[in-house]
Formats: C-alpha cells, sequence, structure tokens
C-alpha cells in the first residue's frame, strides 16, 4: 500500500472506509455460515437470527456510501485513493446481495425445519463452505491488497457452478424418486441457486479487488462452469432421441 | 558521442492529436551555472493542438523547460543547455534559430496578468504595433478576434479604449491571453495562468483553454491537480529536473505507472 498523506485526517477516513466494508464483509460471512448451518443442523432459531441480522448488512453499507461520498465531495480523490471510493461502492453493493441471499435461505430453512429431515440437504453445507471461504478469502485479499489471492477466488467460481450442476442433478433424482419431496427439493434447490449466486457476487468481488490493486479489471473470459441451463426438464424426457 | 534518448511514447498511453508532434524534446538538460543543473535529460513529445499539463513539486523544473521551449531562459548569465527541442522540424536551440520569430509563434501567459499600462485595445494589438501594423481596419478585426478567442469581448467591447489596469484579474488574465493569441502564435505556453484567479475566473480561464484545444499547442504549467485533470489532455509529471511519468491525464489520475507519480498526486509523502 502507498505511504500516509500529508494530510492525516485523509488517511483517516479512508481507514474507517475500508473498516467498514471489512466489517460488512465479515458479517456477511458470519450470516452465510449461519444460514448454511440451520439448513444442515434444522436449526431455526440461528434460522431467525440470521433473518434478524441483515439490517445490520443494510446499516454498514448506508455508512460505507456515506463514508466514500463524503472522501469524493471533500478531497478530490484521485489515483488509488480514487479506485478505493469506486471499489467500496461496487464492494459494498456486491456484500449487500450476499447478506440478502444469506437470509433468503435462512427464511428457507425455516420452512423445511418444519418438515421431515431429508438426506438430500447434506449437499448445501458442501457448497456453503466452498462459497463461504471464497468470501473470506476476497475479504483477506481486499484488507492485504493482494490481487494473487483475488484473482485465485476470481478461478474458484467455476467449482461452485460445477458443485451447483451436481447438487441440482442430485435434487432432481430425489424429486423422480418421491414426489412428496417436490416442495421441500425446490426449497432446496432455491437454496442451491441462492449459494451459487453469492459464488458469482464474490466472484466480482474479487474483480474489484483486482482493479483496486491494479487499476484493470481482470482481463479474459471468466471462468464458467454452470449447464444447467442446458438440461431438460425431466418431463421433457423421451424427445430429445 | 553518445545517441540523444529521445522520448519512447510506447512506455506510456500518451493520447495522440491528429496534428502529429508539435515539440519534440529529446536528452534535454539545463544548468543555471556549473554546479546548478536544473534539468535532466528530459524527453517528452508535446502533442500538437492538444493541452500537455506540466506539475510537480515547487522548484521541480516546470517553468524552466516551459520557458525553455521559447528560448526565454537566454538571457540568464551562465546558462547552458544539452540535448535538442526541435519545433516543427526546426532544432529551437540551433545557432542559426532567428529567437524573435520563434517567440513569436509561441506566445507566453504567466502567473500574473500582466497588462501594460495603457488601454485595453492597445495591450491586444501590441504585438502587431512592434511589428509596425498600422492599418486600422487590421488592428480593429485583430483585436475583435482576439478577444473573442479569450472570451472577453463581450465584456469590453464598449470600453476598449479604457485602461487595461482597470479590469479585474481573471479579465486582465483573458485579455494577455488575448494578446498573446493576437500574434497567431501556434503554441501557448501559460506558467501556472490561474493561481492568481478566484474559482470563478479559473473556471472561465478553464473553459477558455478548452475551446482553444485543436486550434493551438498548449502547454501549462498548474500547481491545481484537478485543473490538470481537467483541461489537460496530457499531464507530465516532472521531479527534481527529471520527466517521472508522462501519459494521457486519465491514466496519470487513475492508474499512474510510478509510485512516485501517486505519491504526489494523491497528496502522500514522496
Ligand atoms: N534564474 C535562475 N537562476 C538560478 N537558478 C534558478 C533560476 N530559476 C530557477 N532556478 C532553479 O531551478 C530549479 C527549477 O526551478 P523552476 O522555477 O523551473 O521550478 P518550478 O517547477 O517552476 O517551481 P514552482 O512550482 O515553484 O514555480 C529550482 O531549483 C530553482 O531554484
Ligand atoms: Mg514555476
Amino acid at each position: 500500500m502507498p505511504g500516509t498523506h500529508i494530510v492525516r485526517s485523509y488517511d483517516e477516513q479512508l481507514r474507517r472506509l475500508g473498516d467498514a466494508i471489512t466489517t460488512m464483509g465479515g458479517l456477511a460471512e458470519a450470516q452465510l455460515a449461519s444460514a448454511v448451518t440451520a439448513v444442515g443442523s434444522r436449526d431455526s432459531v440461528l434460522a431467525e437470527r440470521v433473518v434478524a441480522g441483515d439490517a445490520a448488512i443494510d446499516a454498514l453499507e448506508a455508512e460505507a456510501l456515506h463514508l466514500a461520498t463524503q472522501v469524493l465531495a471533500l478531497r478530490q480523490p484521485v489515483a488509488v485513493d480514487l479506485r478505493l471510493i469506486v471499489a467500496s461502492f461496487k464492494l459494498s453493493s456486491e456484500i449487500e446481495r450476499i447478506g440478502d441471499y444469506a437470509r433468503n435461505i435462512a427464511k428457507r430453512a425455516l420452512v423445511l425445519n418444519q418438515g421431515e429431515p431429508l438426506r438430500a440437504a447434506q449437499a448445501v453445507p458442501r457448497m456453503g463452505q466452498l462459497v463461504a471461504r471464497m468470501l473470506r478469502d476476497v475479504l483477506d485479499a481486499f484488507v492485504a491488497r493482494d490481487a494473487a489471492r483475488a484473482r485465485d477466488v476470481w478461478r474458484r467460481d467455476e467449482e461452485v457452478d460445477a458443485l451447483y450442476n451436481s447438487v441440482f442433478r442430485e435434487l432432481l433424482t430425489y424429486m423422480m424418486e418421491d414426489a412428496r419431496s417436490i416442495t421441500p427439493c425446490t426449497h432446496l434447490l432455491f437454496i442451491a441457486k441462492n449459494l451459487e449466486r453469492i459464488g458469482d457476487h464474490a466472484t466480482n468481488m474479487a474483480e474489484t479487488v483486482i482493479y483496486l490493486i491494479e487499476g484493470q479489471m481482470p482481463g479474459g473470459e471468466r471462468p464458467k462452469g454452470d449447464f444447467t441451463a442446458a438440461v431438460e426438464p425431466p418431463s421433457a424426457g423421451g424427445s430429445g432421441q | 558521442m553518445t545517441a540523444i534518448p529521445t522520448f519512447e511514447p510506447t512506455l506510456y498511453h500518451v493520447k495522440r492529436g491528429e496534428q502529429g508532434t508539435a515539440l519534440d524534446i529529446a536528452g534535454f538538460s539545463l544548468w543555471y551555472g556549473p554546479a546548478a543543473r536544473a534539468l535532466h535529460d528530459v524527453a517528452l513529445a508535446v502533442e500538437a493542438g492538444l493541452v500537455t499539463a506540466l506539475i510537480g513539486p515547487s522548484g521541480c523544473g516546470k517553468s524552466t523547460l516551459l520557458r525553455s521551449l521559447n528560448r526565454m531562459n537566454d538571457l540568464i548569465d551562465g546558462l547552458r543547455t544539452e540535448g535538442r527541442i526541435r519545433f516543427q522540424d526546426q532544432d529551437i536551440y540551433h545557432p542559426d534559430t532567428d529567437v524573435i520569430a520563434l517567440r513569436k509563434r509561441m506566445g507566453m501567459v504567466f502567473q500574473k496578468p500582466n497588462p501594460f499600462p495603457m488601454s485595453i485595445f492597445e495591450n491586444v494589438v501590441y504585438p502587431l504595433r512592434i511589428d509596425g501594423v498600422r492599418d486600422k481596419g487590421r488592428l480593429a478585426e485583430t483585436a475583435e478576434r482576439a478577444l473573442s478567442g479569450a472570451a472577453l469581448w463581450d465584456e469590453v467591447k464598449d470600453r476598449l479604449e479604457d485602461s487595461a489596469l482597470g479590469l479585474s484579474g481573471g479579465q486582465q488574465q483573458r485579455l494577455c491571453i488575448a494578446r498573446a493569441i493576437a500574434a497567431e502564435p501556434d503554441v501557448l505556453l501559460m506558467d501556472e495562468p490561474c493561481s492568481a484567479l478566484d474559482p470563478i475566473a479559473t473556471a472561465r480561464i478553464e473553459e477558455l483553454i478548452d475551446g482553444l484545444r485543436g486550434r493551438y499547442t498548449i502547454v501549462m504549467v498548474t500547481h491545481n491537480m484537478q485543473q490538470a485533470a481537467r483541461v489537460s489532455d496530457n499531464t507530465a509529471f516532472m521531479y527534481l529536473g527529471r520527466l517521472i511519468e508522462y501519459g494521457d491525464t486519465e491514466t496519470v489520475f487513475t492508474n499512474p505507472k510510478r509510485p512516485r507519480t501517486t505519491d504526489y498526486i494523491t497528496g502522500r509523502f514522496g
């Protein structure tokens, strides 16, 4: 990181902005972990806490926007300082979305916990851990201004997509086997989709961190491994011979 | 004999004009005295028709470089230069160069407006007067064209015979720009043209510079980073008599390549 500003209060403002983003990210990480646990261990108390906890992330987003706007108006930032402002706007909105997905997962956990336990629910924690690690690593990359670590997260999105594909197929199989599982499995499908979306947001964050450090978005195609859009629904089977 | 280091544009993202290079500075060094070297091997290609900002901390050699372009430094005793500055295929420091003719093609505007103690009209047509122009029609025409070009015509057209010293600071600076334009130069050299002006007058000058783009090659020294960012196409950052970074202004202010540039433009300790 570059040295300190001649005007010390400027450093202080930038530090507070960085802290707001990091705290916000840490909260989202905790929310995500709790939501996934609530699904895996059928913990409705925890799920309730996640639903209520999202407001804190929204409040931090508002604070980050306020701090970033203040620096823009008062300091006319340039170069790496300007990129921090732009990155803060982007990172905070990505994290806010991640928080929304975590809350949505927790809400679905509350519904699932009212029914019978499902074997299929075990696929969710695996995916949840993968995505949570991406989020943690991208936040570490942000704090340490480590472009290599951000790039590593950026590449991992493919893994999430691949895992989502397998979860998707697995859930389809359960639903075909037992029609009573269709409603809970649909919830699990949405949970898996939410996790896949969180992976996308963590990947966007990785791009933003690379931009912050290097001044440019990473080049080339983002790795992609989600082919579920090409999977035919089971009822259409037999027509594709 | 060693080759003169020439400016290597691919190292940087310099914005290119449609009119080619106006000033090609290569391996240019300047000494104010035997032990007072003010410029070290400066290499820089100034694009014709564009606005180039020179920035850098106090004493880094911005004014020295600017004054080297029209040989305003010649008057200083003990001054020595090395290297080369080409202006439209002419070597500025060649012994045969006609310095008076050269300066006519490079108008200069200074930090403090310096109108002469005479009427607004006489100030503007001064370059023509010293050329011996007497034709009233031509003088009047030039005055209107130059004052319009300097965005001052509407404010002074009804009082052209009033003393220029009665104008506001901002108006005086635009008058000086009009005077520079009246000589029909190719290049305008400006050394901190807005540093004595309030924000409104500054905005007017910036608007004026924007309007002059394309018709003149403008090289401007400024201490105001935002001003450099707002009005220039390319920015050159100098430090201790050396050119540290030269590139299109957008890149220099969003993603400078050299840490020293970052430190300076973001207001950090070097
Ligand atoms: N006439 C002179 N005789 C001797 N040294 C000079 C002369 N003019 C400038 N210098 C020295 O040359 C160096 C560059 O000065 P210059 O005026 O070009 O700096 P500058 O970048 O324009 O600074 P500022 O932003 O303060 O105007 C300084 O060390 C200055 O002291
Ligand atoms: Mg100067």
